[in-house]
């Protein structure tokens, strides 16, 4: 028993600077919302998939999610790891790194991670299992409630992570067409049910909406950038899901994101496209989108196009 | 006795069945047999008091396969019976104005003294409506007429744990702190939603809750005994 606990003890990763708002995240948790414990996992599922695949390792598998201003991090151990998502400058030991392939790492290393430039989320996969807080199946962070994780919160100054035996991997590299470059801002989204209820569908559909600054892990807050319309739509208290876009009586939406709560009082006028909800979470604040609404058979048929190609390109099937 | 229901899709990868009437019975049988016959398949529920919103992996299964999946299951059950599976909770509340922070005001605003606000609380049995919005939120219908009350104007940032509250015509525990904005008059030490548990929460929708009421003194033992 002992020797095994030292055996778990020894590859560990050391946080010198812990940056914004860095936290482990996977896409394993399940069968929580019916407690009204949100999902949360990481807020670009693909880009989250894209790191893990680099490793070869289930895509639902942790990654830790790091944003804004990314952390600096020690490794005490051989390993390999891949850095994926938002444009950041990475540095190993003072030397610029590649993203979106697979690097190895040497005992001592020191991973730096810069000021992102470009998107929102970026994320590292280790090869080598984390330790860290397990509730419902998931190392996913939700701070809200101090659930998976490290005691619940986002990584810290010092924080010292533990995690097993790191696996040996191939060395590869994210094909070039499979890279996304942040740039776009149409949001394709299916009809929500009180879409209906709205007299001026007019004003989702001509205005773009800047993504307020005020957004976090459970919703991002988008405002109207001409003439502000109100809507008094009152409704009971329903379902939600991510990627649901809400309509306080404002006129300024609410897109619901990974850390969302599981009902919601306002009327939902659209849901984002499971293949388009990655794609917002990477828009920058004070930047815009547009909405366009699609059917429900057009989101099947995006879905069903993008597990082909991953499935064709790097031989995996998508999971959400 | 034989249901309706409407399924209608939430996105790509939900959809909401609803009952024509409002029956947390039936929305709790229906979680109970869709969890169990396809649990494979569905990834997570939501209940509220007429629906039941079921969440899937659309990468997976299609929205419309599930759909006619969960159409197959319903048109064979029936819904005999269900009703006698509730279970009846006790709960205590101290309503000492320390931990009740309202109950002050709201007996000017009712006109009510605070001892017949206690008297009306404690005197019906609820019936817990809905679990959820928050980690652990329990909604309880049934709250006594005279002390129906509206929201407070301006929400609290942080409502501790086990906080008792009233809104329009319910009374609902808080069981995570958590900002809101319902009149709060007691504190359970009961810790109803244990995050270290699965399932965190034993109550159920449908299940019936009476309050007992604890000095502030009874209230410090009890959480003493818990740790």
């Amino acid at each position: 028993m002992i020797i095994s606990n030292l055996k778990i003890m020894k590859n560990s990763i050391e946080f010198l600077r812990a940056g914004s708002l860095s936290t482990i995240q996977d896409l394993r948790r399940n069968n929580s919302r019916v407690y009204g414990i949100p999902r949360s996992g990481p807020m670009d599922h693909r880009s989250h998939m894209l790191s893990n695949w680099l490793l070869g390792k289930d895509l639902r598998s942790e990654t830790i999610e790091m944003t804004l201003i990314g952390p600096k991090i020690k490794f005490n151990f051989n390993t390999n790891i891949s850095l994926c998502g938002a444009n950041s400058e990475c540095l190993i030991n003072n030397k610029k790194v590649d993203m979106n392939k697979t690097l190895s790492i040497k005992e001592g290393d020191i991973l730096d991670i810069k000021k992102i430039k470009k998107g929102n989320w970026i994320y590292l996969s280790i090869s080598a299992e984390i330790v860290a807080e397990k509730y419902f199946d998931s190392l996913s962070t939700y701070e809200r409630s101090e659930i998976g994780g490290i005691k619940g919160v986002s990584i810290r100054n010092g924080d010292k992570i533990n995690l097993l035996t790191s696996q040996d991997v191939d060395q590869k590299k994210i094909p070039k067409d499979i890279i996304y470059d942040f740039d776009e801002k149409i949001i394709r989204v299916i009809k929500g049910p009180e879409y209906y209820l709205f007299d001026d569908i007019n004003y989702f559909t001509n205005n773009e909406f800047k993504i307020s600054p005020t957004s976090d892990r459970m919703g991002i807050r988008l405002k109207n950038v001409g003439n502000n319309k109100k809507f008094e739509i009152n409704l009971e208290s329903s379902p939600v899901v991510e990627g649901t876009i809400q309509v306080p009586p404002d006129g300024n939406p609410i897109v619901l994101m990974r850390d969302c709560q599981t009902t919601g009082g306002y009327p939902r006028i659209g849901i984002i496209s499971s293949v388009d909800i990655s794609k917002i979470s990477q828009i920058r604040a004070n930047k815009s989108v547009k909405f366009r609404f699609i059917s429900l058979d057009e989101s099947n048929r995006l879905i069903d196009y993008n597990k082909k190609k991953y499935k064709s390109r790097l031989g995996v099937n998508l999971v959400s | 006795m034989k249901r309706n229901f409407s399924c209608d899709t939430l996105g790509d990868s939900s959809l909401i069945i609803s009952s024509d009437k409002k029956d947390v019975d039936v929305i709790r049988h229906l979680h109970l047999i869709l969890s169990e016959k396809l649990k494979d398949t569905i990834i997570d529920f939501v209940k509220t008091p007429n629906s039941l919103a079921v969440y899937i992996d659309p990468y997976k299964i299609s929205i419309k396969q599930i759909s006619n999946e969960i159409n197959t299951i319903l048109i064979n059950e029936s819904f005999d019976g269900i009703k006698k599976k509730a279970k009846d909770w006790k709960i205590p509340i101290c309503y000492d104005p320390s931990y009740g922070n309202d109950i002050t005001s709201l007996s000017k605003k009712l006109g009510l003294s605070i001892k017949k606000i206690i008297e009306l609380h404690l005197r019906e049995t609820y019936k817990i409506h809905m679990i959820g919005f928050l980690p652990g939120f329990i909604y309880l219908k049934g709250l006594n007429n005279n002390l129906k009350v509206p929201r407070r104007n301006t929400p609290r940032k942080e409502i501790k744990e086990g906080s008792i509250a009233i809104a329009n015509d319910q009374t609902g525990i808080y069981n995570v702190n958590s900002p809101g904005g319902w009149n709060i008059i007691g504190r359970t030490p009961l810790s109803i939603f244990n995050k270290k548990k699965n399932p965190p929460i034993q109550m159920i929708e449908g299940d019936n809750v009476k309050f007992y009421k604890i000095s502030k003194d009874d209230y410090l033992k009890f959480k003493n005994n818990e740790k």
